[in-house]
C-alpha cells in the first residue's frame, strides 16, 4: 500500500517542480536561520553564526539534489543498476548464458513461427469489410444421394428474399480459358463467371473502372471482364490505359471494364471475372454460393430460416430440389479446410516445447543461484528485503527472456521465409505470412511468460525466509535443498524425457510413413514419363470426328520424336484433377443397390501401356473399339473386389449414369487392370471403370496427355513435344511436367509435416539433454560438501561417479519408459496420418529410445565427471 | 570476507545510496537507520519542523553521530511519500514560516515493525559476531 502511495506521490512529483523547489528553499532557509540563531545565542557574530549553520547543515546543493531525486523516479535508477548487474554477471558465465538464451530462443522462435503461420491462415481477418458476416453455402441431399454440393441459380434467387437475415447472395463458377497475348502466345488463365450479387457481397471497391452494371447481367446484355489486380500487373504490366481494351481469348473476346481491388481473391487464384447471364429459375447445380449475413445474425436463426427455404424449394420443385438442405460455413473455414487441425496440433506441440525450454532455463538458474546461497543469506541478514534479493534473479531472467525473444523472433522470421520457399506458399492463405501486430504481441506475451516462468521459481526459492535462517544457523555447510523442489524438478525432467521420446518416436513414424509414401507403388510407373493437360477450345473442336482425327495426327507426330515410346490421353490423371463419379448398376442388381458410385475415366486405347499399368484379366482397349462397334468397359481390381461379389468380371455387364442410371449405357466388362491411386498416394484405390474415347460419346475438352519415353530424364524431349503441339495449334496453352513431379507435389503437406517434426524432434532431444544436465549440475553442486567429505574418507572417483549418476540414470529410465507408452498411444491416435507404419513398429520405438537415452547419458556424464574431479582438501577448506 | 560481501551488497542493493550516515568515529551506519530515527522522534514528539527533528536526533545520539542536518530532508520526503508522516506549513519559534511534520497511523505501524526487525537483526548479528 505504502509502495503504491509512494509511486503516486512520485508521479505527482513530476509536476509542479518549481513551486516545490521554492518551498524547499524556504524550508531550508528557516532551518538555517534557526541554527544561526543558536550560534548567535552562544555569542558568535552574525556572520560567524551563519557560516557555522551552513557547516552544520551540510552541502546545500547536494541536499536539494537528493530531495529532487527522491521526488521523481529513483527506482528507474535502481532498475538500471539491476539490469547492468544482470548483464555483467551473465557475461561472466558465457556458457550458461549462451545455453539459456539459445534454449529460450529456440522455444520462442518455434512457437512464434508456428503462431505466425496459424495467424496468417486462421486468425488474420479476410481482407473484406466485415468478413465475419461472409459465408459459403452448399447443398446436400438429406436422403443420402450424392451431390457435388454446388448450388444453382434458383436456390440463390430464393436466398435473396429480403425477409431472410441475408444482405447479399452471390455465386461464381470457375472456368479454364486460354488468353491470347498481344504477340499471339497463348496463356492459360483461371476465370470465374459471377452473378450480380457477387461483387457487392464482398464489398471491395474496384481499383479502376466501374465493374459490372445491372445491364451486364440481363439476358443478351454486354460481355465484360474484371481483371484481378495481380493479373493486371503481371500480364499487362499494370497498363493505366487498360479500361475499354479487349481481352482476347481463344474462345472469343471481352471488354475489360475494371480492375478489382488488390485484395479481391475469390475464388482463390482467379485471374479474370466475367459476367454470367443466368436464368434465375435454372436448377443447374454448378456454382459456388456465397452469402453475406445481416450483422450479428445468430447461427440458430439462420439455419432455421434456411431449412424453411429448402423445404419450400423441395415442395415447388420436387425433382431437382427435393430433399436438399443448405450447409453454411464461414468463408475462412472453406478456404483453409484441413489445415486448421494440423496447425492447432503443431502449435500445441511447440507450446509444449517452449514449456520444456522454460523448465530447463529455470533449472539452470536455480543451479547457479544455489551456489550463491551464502551471499544471499548474508545480504538478508544485512537487512536486504526479500524483494531486493529476488530482484536480481528476476532481472536476470527478464534479460535472458528479452534476448531470447529477440533472437527467437529473428529465427522465426527466417524459419517462416524458409517454410514459404518450401512449397508451403501453395497452401491456402499462406501466400504470405506477415509478422504483424498479433504476431509481435504474441512474442511479447511469450517474453513475459518465459521471464516469469524462468525466474519466479528460483527467485521464490532463494528468497524464502526459511532457507536463509537455516543457512545462517548452519553456517552454510549444507542448504539441504527443500525436498519438494527436488521432487518437482525430477518430475519435470521425467516429463521432459518422456516428451522427447514421444516426439522422436513420432518423428520416426512420420519419416517412415513419408518414405513409404514416396516409394509406394501408385499403380503406374512415373519414371521416364511426361504429362501435360490441354484444353481443347470447344468452338473449334466441337465435332467428335474432327477432334479424334486431330488427336491421332498429334500423337503420330509426337511418337516420331526421338526417345518417345508411346503417347496416350485420358480424361483424368492420377493425383491431378478428380474425375467424374457416376452411379452404377450391375446387370443382376435390384433396387436395394441404389446410389452406388464409381469413378469413370475416358482413355485412348494405348493409355494403360503408356502409363505402365498392367491388364490382369481379359484384354485392354484396342484401336478396334470404335464408335460403331459394341461398347465395352474395363474396370480396376477394386471395382471387382467391391462390387462383383466373386462373380467373373468377364461375364458381367453394367450400366451407369448421373443423376440416374442410363439404361442405354449397359455394356460388358472385357478386361481388368491393376488399381491406380487417383485421389492421393495415401488413399486406398477407388473402384474405377474405363471407357475408350471413341465410345464415350461426349468426350471432355480437357485432356491429359501422357508421353512415355525410354529416357532417364524425360525433360529432354519437352521442347520437341511442345513444338509438335504448337505446329498443330499455336493457340493452345499447356505446361509439360515430368510425372514424378506431379506425384511429388501431392506430398507437400506430408513433407512439411515431416520436416517440422524432424525439427521438433531435434529440439526436444536437445531440451531433454539440457534439462538433465541442469538438474545434475544443481544436484551435484548441492552435494559438493558431501562428495568432498566422502572422498576425504577414502571414497574412490568411481564410487562418487556412481553415487551421483544414479539419480540421473533413474530419472532417464523413468522418462524413457513413460515416453514409450505415450509414443505408442499417440501413434495410435495419429494412425490416420500414418501410411503403412504400425505405431508399435519396434525398430522405430527402440531407435527413439536408444537415441534419447544416449543423449541423456552423455548429458549426465558431463556434470558428474566434473563433480567427481573435485579436490576434497580445497573444497573442505572452502566450506 | 563478511565485510567484503556486506559492502558489495550495499553497493548493489542500496536504495538510498547517497544518504549514508556515519558514526563520529567514521564508521558507516546501515542505511535506512535515519528514517527509523526520524519516525521514532516524531512518534515521541509531534509536530516538529526539520530543525527540531535534527536537533533532537543529535541530542539523543549525544555526540556519537556525525549528522549533516540537511540529510533529513530527503528522508522526510521519502517518509511522506510512503504515507508514514504528514506535513503542514506553520510558524516557527522565531516567527518564520516553516513546515511541521507529524507521524501518521501507518507510520506508527511501520515504526513498530521496523523496531522489531531491527532488534532481530541486531540479535542475529551480535550472536554471529560473538561466535566468531
Amino acid at each position: 500500500m505504502s509502495r503504491l502511495r509512494s509511486l503516486a506521490a512520485r508521479l505527482t512529483g513530476i509536476f509542479g517542480r518549481e513551486r516545490r523547489d521554492a518551498e524547499l528553499s524556504d524550508e531550508i532557509e528557516a532551518h538555517l536561520e534557526q541554527l544561526a540563531a543558536d550560534h548567535r545565542r552562544r555569542g558568535r557574530s552574525a556572520q560567524e553564526a551563519r557560516a557555522a549553520a551552513r557547516r552544520e547543515f551540510g552541502g546545500l546543493d547536494q541536499i536539494k539534489e537528493q530531495v529532487r531525486e527522491q521526488r521523481g523516479f529513483r527506482w528507474l535508477d535502481v532498475l538500471r543498476q539491476d539490469v547492468r548487474y544482470a548483464v555483467r554477471t551473465l557475461s561472466r558465465t558465457p556458457a550458461f548464458t549462451l545455453g539459456a538464451v539459445s534454449t529460450l530462443a529456440l522455444g520462442i522462435g518455434a512457437t512464434t513461427a508456428i503462431f505466425s503461420v496459424a495467424n496468417a491462415a486462421l486468425l488474420r481477418p479476410l481482407p473484406y469489410p466485415h468478413a465475419e458476416d461472409i459465408r459459403t453455402v452448399r447443398t446436400t441431399f438429406t436422403d443420402g444421394r450424392i451431390t457435388t454440393g454446388l448450388v444453382g441459380p434458383l436456390e440463390l434467387s430464393r436466398l435473396k428474399d429480403p425477409s431472410l437475415p441475408i444482405l447479399h447472395a452471390g455465386l461464381s463458377a470457375r472456368v479454364d480459358l486460354t488468353m491470347l497475348r498481344s504477340d499471339g502466345a497463348p496463356v492459360a488463365i483461371l476465370a470465374s463467371g459471377v452473378d450480380d450479387g457477387f461483387f457487392p457481397l464482398f464489398g471491395l471497391p474496384m481499383a479502376m473502372g466501374t465493374g459490372f452494371t445491372p445491364e451486364h447481367f440481363r439476358q443478351n446484355g454486354p460481355n465484360g471482364a474484371v481483371l484481378a489486380y495481380r493479373f493486371w500487373r503481371s500480364a499487362f504490366g499494370g497498363d493505366p490505359q487498360i479500361l475499354g481494351k479487349t481481352l482476347r481469348l481463344t474462345t472469343g473476346s471481352m471488354a475489360i471494364i475494371g480492375i478489382a481491388a488488390p485484395d479481391m481473391d475469390v475464388p482463390r487464384g482467379t485471374d479474370v471475372w466475367f459476367n454470367l447471364q443466368l436464368d434465375p429459375q435454372s436448377t443447374n447445380h454448378g456454382f459456388d454460393g456465397y452469402l453475406r449475413l445481416r450483422p450479428s445474425t445468430p447461427a440458430g436463426a439462420l439455419s432455421q430460416r434456411l431449412t424453411a427455404v429448402a423445404a419450400a424449394l423441395g415442395r415447388d420443385f420436387p425433382g431437382p430440389e427435393g430433399n436438399r438442405a443448405f450447409i453454411v460455413e464461414p468463408l475462412v473455414d472453406t478456404m483453409v479446410g484441413d489445415l486448421r487441425p494440423m496447425l492447432i496440433i503443431v502449435l500445441s506441440a511447440t507450446a509444449l516445447l517452449l514449456m520444456l525450454a522454460c523448465v530447463n532455463v529455470a533449472n539452470l538458474l536455480l543451479a547457479r543461484a544455489s551456489r550463491r546461497a551464502r551471499e544471499v543469506a548474508i545480504r538478508a541478514a544485512g537487512g536486504a528485503s526479500r524483494g531486493r534479493i529476488a530482484a536480481p534473479l528476476l532481472t536476470a531472467s527478464v534479460v535472458l527472456a528479452t534476448v531470447g525473444t529477440a533472437v527467437g523472433v529473428a529465427l522465426a522470421y527466417v524459419a517462416v521465409q524458409m517454410l514459404l520457399a518450401y512449397d508451403t506458399s501453395q497452401l491456402p492463405r499462406l501466400e504470405t505470412v506477415p509478422f504483424d501486430a498479433p504476431v509481435l504481441l504474441f512474442a511479447i506475451g511469450m517474453l513475459v511468460v518465459c521471464a516469469l516462468g524462468v525466474g519466479l521459481v528460483p527467485a521464490l526459492r532463494l528468497a524464502g525466509v526459511g532457507v536463509m535462517e537455516r543457512w545462517l544457523r548452519e553456517s552454510g555447510r549444507t542448504v539441504g535443498g527443500a525436498r519438494s523442489t527436488h521432487r518437482a524438478l525430477r518430475a519435470m525432467i521425467i516429463a521432459e524425457i518422456a516428451v522427447a521420446v514421444t516426439i522422436v518416436a513420432g518423428t520416426g513414424l512420420l519419416v517412415r510413413s513419408f518414405l513409404n509414401l514416396q516409394h509406394d507403388d501408385p499403380g503406374f510407373d512415373s519414371r521416364g514419363r511426361l504429362v501435360f493437360d490441354m484444353l481443347l477450345p470447344a468452338g473449334r473442336y466441337r465435332d467428335a470426328g474432327l477432334r479424334s482425327a486431330w488427336m491421332r495426327t498429334l500423337f503420330t507426330n509426337i511418337r516420331g520424336v526421338h526417345g518417345v515410346t508411346d503417347v496416350a490421353a485420358s480424361s483424368d490423371f492420377p493425383m491431378g484433377n478428380i474425375g467424374n463419379r457416376l452411379l452404377i448398376q450391375m446387370d443382376n442388381w435390384d433396387e436395394s443397390h441404389v446410389h452406388v458410385v464409381a469413378r469413370s475415366s475416358v482413355v485412348t486405347p494405348s493409355f494403360f501401356g503408356a502409363m505402365g499399368m498392367r491388364v490382369t484379366r481379359g484384354r485392354g482397349f484396342t484401336g478396334d473399339d470404335r464408335a460403331k462397334t459394341a461398347p465395352v468397359a474395363i474396370v480396376n481390381e477394386a471395382f471387382v473386389r467391391k462390387y462383383l461379389d466373386g462373380r467373373d468380371p468377364l461375364t458381367t455387364r453394367f450400366s451407369f449414369g448421373f443423376p440416374r442410371i442410363d439404361p442405354s449405357s449397359e455394356r460388358p466388362i472385357v478386361g481388368v487392370v491393376n488399381d491406380v491411386k487417383y485421389a492421393s498416394l495415401w488413399s486406398s484405390p477407388d473402384p474405377v471403370f474405363y471407357l475408350v474415347d471413341a465410345q464415350a460419346g461426349n468426350f471432355v475438352f480437357r485432356i491429359n496427355v501422357v508421353v512415355s519415353t525410354a529416357l532417364g530424364d524425360p525433360r529432354a524431349v519437352i521442347p520437341a513435344v511442345r513444338a509438335e503441339v504448337q505446329k498443330m495449334d499455336p493457340q493452345l496453352a499447356f505446361t509439360v511436367q515430368p510425372v514424378t513431379e506431379v506425384v511429388a507435389a501431392t506430398l507437400t503437406r506430408q513433407k512439411l509435416g515431416t520436416t517440422l517434426m524432424l525439427l521438433f524432434g531435434a529440439m526436444a532431444l536437445a531440451l531433454a539433454a539440457i534439462g538433465i544436465y541442469g538438474m545434475l549440475t544443481y544436484a551435484s553442486a548441492e552435494r559438493h560438501g558431501e562428495v568432498a567429505t566422502r572422498m576425504a574418507l577414502g571414497a574412490t572417483r568411481a564410487n562418487i561417479f556412481w553415487l551421483l549418476s544414479r539419480q540421473g540414470l533413474i530419472v532417464a529410465m523413468a522418462g524413457a519408459v513413460l515416453g514409450l507408452g505415450v509414443a505408442y498411444g499417440a501413434g495410435r491416435l495419429a494412425s490416420s496420418w500414418l501410411y503403412e507404419v504400425r505405431p508399435s513398429d519396434p525398430f522405430i520405438l527402440v531407435s527413439a529410445l536408444s537415441l534419447v537415452l544416449g543423449v541423456t547419458i552423455v548429458a549426465t556424464l558431463i556434470p558428474i565427471g566434473r563433480a567427481a574431479r573435485i579436490d576434497p582438501a580445497r573444497s573442505l577448506r572452502f566450506e | 570476507m563478511l565485510t567484503g560481501n556486506m559492502s558489495d551488497a550495499t553497493v548493489m542493493w542500496s536504495f538510498h545510496r547517497s544518504t549514508h550516515l556515519y558514526m563520529a568515529s567514521g564508521a558507516e551506519i546501515p542505511y535506512g537507520t535515519l528514517d527509523l530515527m526520524v519516525l521514532k522522534t516524531l512518534d515521541v514528539m509531534s509536530p516538529l519542523n526539520g530543525y527540531a527533528i535534527a536537533r533532537r536526533i543529535e541530542q539523543i545520539a549525544n555526540g556519537s553521530l556525525a549528522l549533516n542536518q540537511g540529510t533529513i530532508y530527503p528522508a522526510l520526503l521519502r517518509l511522506e511519500q510512503r504515507g508514514w508522516i504528514s506535513s503542514e506549513w506553520g510558524t516557527s519559534d522565531n516567527n518564520r514560516r516553516a513546515r511541521f511534520y507529524e507521524i501518521t497511523k501507518a507510520g506508527q505501524k511501520q515504526l513498530a515493525a521496523e523496531t522489531e526487525s531491527w532488534e532481530r537483526t541486531v540479535a542475529i548479528m551480535t550472536r554471529m559476531l560473538e561466535h566468531e
